[in-house]
């Protein structure tokens, strides 16, 4: 219906055209007529494209157009002898033929699919605690191999109390050759012959100490232990290098895990006014405020302020509580 | 010392098969071979050892007993022969055996006995799979060419080229050994891996029976050991293939080998032994066939070791004592932590560590520095191998951190001269101390079990054992009890008397 509503419509209006344009030649009249009738003789010739995709169609009807409205007569030809005409014409391959059907190949021998928990977009630790097929916890264990110590101890400590030998002697390994790099460097730098005269030596020291902490390896008296040794080696480096903001910053973080609350927050004071920019500190400051519940709305806005902008009013706030 | 050599015209009873065991380490498994070596005088043995290269062993540990009539070693990373290589076609149709065999051992359940028979027939023959074959000929290099365009992943070719070189060779070492090994009615493997694997070839070269005792569950120790080796080169970045989640292809490869040599031996035993129920179903999910699986647990002179309970002094000594090599197996470091936090609590106990360090030097060294930076000098002590009949009658309690273990004599040795147990959930632990029948259990728990790697689990244990007289003293009854019952030797020794007796007098 359509296609003929197109085809009277066009040919009607490119008629009037001719005829406007020959009685009495009113440009814009007559323009507007051929106008309209190219645009509904170009969608007329668009339908008789072959194929069927719409989107194909609506692509090509501006083309059409612009030959029927631009090449009066002759574009309407040029369209249906170099385009239509072949189209439809021209014998298309047979597509079955082209095509040759057979199964899909076996996957390749050290490659299965795997429908793992991680795939599937669970957590790690609900894999290690809910995947029923050993295969799949060990899989989520070797992807801790790329993560950093503090997020990969947690979960190999939970696999340790895996009911597989396998899972839970991987963790262990994994877990080991972890805990073996701290201490080897602990013991490459404890080697240092330079270790009583420099900050240098003594911050490596008390960082390795003090990530052997914050990573879990370390519990109970254990982590006490650790963590003096952590706090004599800051404070041997800050004796050495009163002025190094950055271990000063470490030496407020060993003193809160050892609960040392004020002498953490002076720590972080001194921090900042050596030069360590606020939103380093603000963190730690906020664990200051938080265990001290003494942090007052106002220096709470100061504190979020001062993480957002970057601004020194960490410091002002910290000396009035201090 | 001289080694004994077979005479000529004579056939051994019994020709064990030893992998980096006994006589030249000291070790639970070394023990118990020695014992039953010991224990059945009425049968001859030959000894084959079996080790990864020469450095990695001194002299022997044990005064080999009298019925031991031969003995030889054997080195898988024994040194290339330097023969002219010398390029020859190879036998293609051995290579495509060899290749049916390699598809059988990566389809589960498949079974392996005639591709077995084919292979030893081929295996070392000069116009089979030889040495020779395997490393110069167009054959070899076409079956390793075609397996890496088909199957292998991320791995450069060269790569994988040199570890299927290296995985291999040890294999034909083995042949060799199996070729001219001395006569014995029965062989017998104190492990799958390479010993299992000579203990393969010889039941099908020699038509003679082959038994498998294991202690460990070797394929899973080396599995363990593999999953994060060092010298497996391997990339895994997402440009490669990998996901972050992925094992590497050579490391699956390494695994698979493995898992490979102990089929062979599953195969061909005819008699597989396991020391506690869950070794054995994991022998069959590993390959075994169930109606040849069965378990011998170990057992101890309990004789020997009760008559240790008279020099106990009275009361509960605060001395804790852990039993074994110094070697990352047995965690020493967990029980070092475990020393800190328990002389925390009570100051006037004492950590002795029993066993030999040369096994892992580097590791000894750790524990002593570890020591050392816990402030613990002093309280924890290194003693070395000592006697057992030295040191058990001073122990309060026997610590035990392993984070693999079969059946562990020690625990044995532990309650049979009165002394209570902690010891870790691995292998039979748990059984062991809180019994596996209904019967057993009602014995009572002859000590606490913890988790691996528990320095805090472990030293609250240990407190509460030595701070509670009550439990200590009912700990120390239910293990005497216990090990007199279910764990002695001679249930072990009558149990392989009748089952070397039943080997031996198979005709085939």
């Amino acid at each position: 219906m359509w296609f003929s509503l197109y085809a009277v419509l066009g040919c009607s209006l490119q008629l009037a055209c001719v005829l406007v344009w020959m009685s009495e030649p009113p440009a814009l009249a007559s323009l507007a007529l051929h106008l309209a009738g190219s645009g509904l003789a170009a969608r007329l010739l668009v339908q008789v494209l072959p194929g069927e995709d719409p989107n194909q169609r609506r692509r090509v009807w501006p083309l059409f157009a612009g030959l029927l409205l631009f090449v009066p007569v002759l574009g309407a030809a040029g369209v249906c002898v170099g385009v239509l005409w072949p189209l439809r014409t021209t014998k298309r391959p047979a597509q079955a033929g082209n095509w040759l059907s057979f199964a899909f190949p076996d996957w390749p021998a050290s490659y299965q699919p795997k429908n793992t928990a991680l795939a599937a977009g669970d957590s790690l630790a609900a894999c290690l605690r809910g995947a029923r097929d050993p295969s799949r916890r060990l899989a989520a264990l070797s992807s801790t191999r790329r993560w950093s110590h503090r997020e990969a101890v947690p979960a190999l400590t939970l696999a340790l109390r895996d009911s597989v030998d396998e899972v839970r002697l991987f963790a262990y390994a994994l877990l080991q050759a972890r805990e073996k790099t701290l201490y080897d460097r602990i013991k490459a730098a404890q080697a240092r012959p330079d270790l009583q005269a420099s900050a240098a030596t003594h911050r490596v020291l008390a960082q390795l100490h003090w990530e052997l902490v914050d990573s879990g390896f370390a519990q109970g008296a254990i982590r006490e232990r650790m963590l003096t040794a952590a706090r004599q080696h800051a404070e041997a480096g800050l004796a050495l290098d009163p002025k190094n903001g950055p271990l000063r910053c470490l030496a407020a973080r060993i003193l809160l895990a050892l609960g040392e609350t004020d002498a953490a927050a002076v720590s972080l004071a001194l921090a900042v006014e050596q030069g360590l920019p606020p939103r380093v500190v603000a963190p730690y400051l906020g664990e200051v405020a938080f265990r001290r519940r003494t942090a007052r709305t106002k220096e709470r806005v100061h504190l979020v302020a001062s993480i957002l902008a970057g601004e020194r009013v960490v410091a002002t706030s910290v000396r009035r509580e201090t | 010392m001289r080694w004994p050599k077979q005479e000529a015209g004579t056939t051994a009873d019994i020709a064990l098969l030893l992998e980096g065991t006994y006589p030249f380490v000291a070790g639970g498994v070394s023990s118990w071979v020695h014992e039953i070596i010991r224990r059945l005088p009425e049968r001859t043995f030959s000894l084959f050892f079996v080790g990864g290269s020469p450095e990695s062993y001194g002299d022997l540990r044990f005064e080999l007993p009298p019925n031991v009539i031969h003995l030889e070693c054997h080195y898988t990373t024994t040194p290339d022969v330097h023969v002219k290589p010398r390029l020859h076609e190879g036998n293609h149709r051995a290579f495509e055996m060899s290749a049916e065999l390699h598809t059988a051992f990566r389809t589960p359940g498949s079974p392996l006995t005639s591709l077995m028979k084919q292979l030893v027939e081929l295996l070392g023959h000069p116009n089979g799979l030889s040495r020779e074959a395997f490393f110069h000929s167009r054959s070899a290099w076409e079956t390793i060419c075609e397996d890496y365009e088909s199957r292998c992943t991320e791995p450069s070719f060269l790569d994988y080229f040199w570890t299927i070189r290296m995985m291999h060779a040890p294999l034909f070492v083995l042949d060799a050994v199996a070729r001219n090994a001395p006569p014995a009615r029965v062989y017998h493997s104190i492990s799958t891996g390479y010993a299992g694997f000579l203990g393969a070839l010889l039941h099908h070269r020699r038509q003679r029976p082959l038994l498998i005792s294991e202690h460990g569950i070797y394929t899973k120790e080396r599995k363990i050991d593999l999953s994060h080796a060092p010298w497996i080169r391997e990339d895994l970045s997402i440009f490669n293939g990998g996901n972050g989640t992925d094992v590497g292809y050579l490391r699956q490869l390494w695994v698979r080998f493995y898992e490979g040599l102990g089929r062979c031996a599953y195969s061909a035993a005819r008699s597989i032994v396991a020391l506690y129920e869950g070794n054995r179903r994991r022998q069959i999910a590993d390959g075994a066939l169930e109606e040849r699986t069965s378990v011998i647990s170990n057992g101890i002179d309990v004789t020997r070791f009760s008559a240790l309970r008279s020099k106990r002094a009275t009361g509960v000594p605060p001395v804790l004592g852990l039993l074994g090599r110094v070697v990352p197996i047995k965690d020493v470091r967990t029980f070092i932590r475990a020393m800190r936090i328990i002389c925390d609590q009570l100051p006037e106990a004492e950590g002795w560590i029993v066993g030999p360090t040369a096994e892992d030097e580097g590791y000894g060294r750790e524990c002593e520095e570890l020591v050392h930076s816990l402030g613990l000098e002093g309280r924890v002590k290194f003693l070395g191998f000592q006697k057992p009949d030295d040191i058990l009658p001073k122990l309060g309690v026997m610590v035990l951190t392993s984070i693999s273990e079969a059946l562990p004599l020690v625990i044995l040795e532990a309650w049979a001269s009165g002394v209570p147990v902690i010891a870790t959930d691995v292998g039979a632990c748990r059984e062991l101390i809180e019994g596996r029948s209904p019967d057993d259990r009602a014995l009572g728990a002859a000590g606490i079990v913890t988790p691996i790697a528990a320095p805090e689990e472990t030293a609250a244990a240990a407190v509460r054992l030595l701070s509670s007289e009550e439990e200590w003293n009912a700990a120390q009854q239910a293990g005497i009890a216990r090990v007199e019952r279910y764990y002695t030797q001679k249930q072990m020794i009558d149990a392989y008397r009748n089952l070397y007796h039943e080997a031996i007098s198979w005709q085939g």
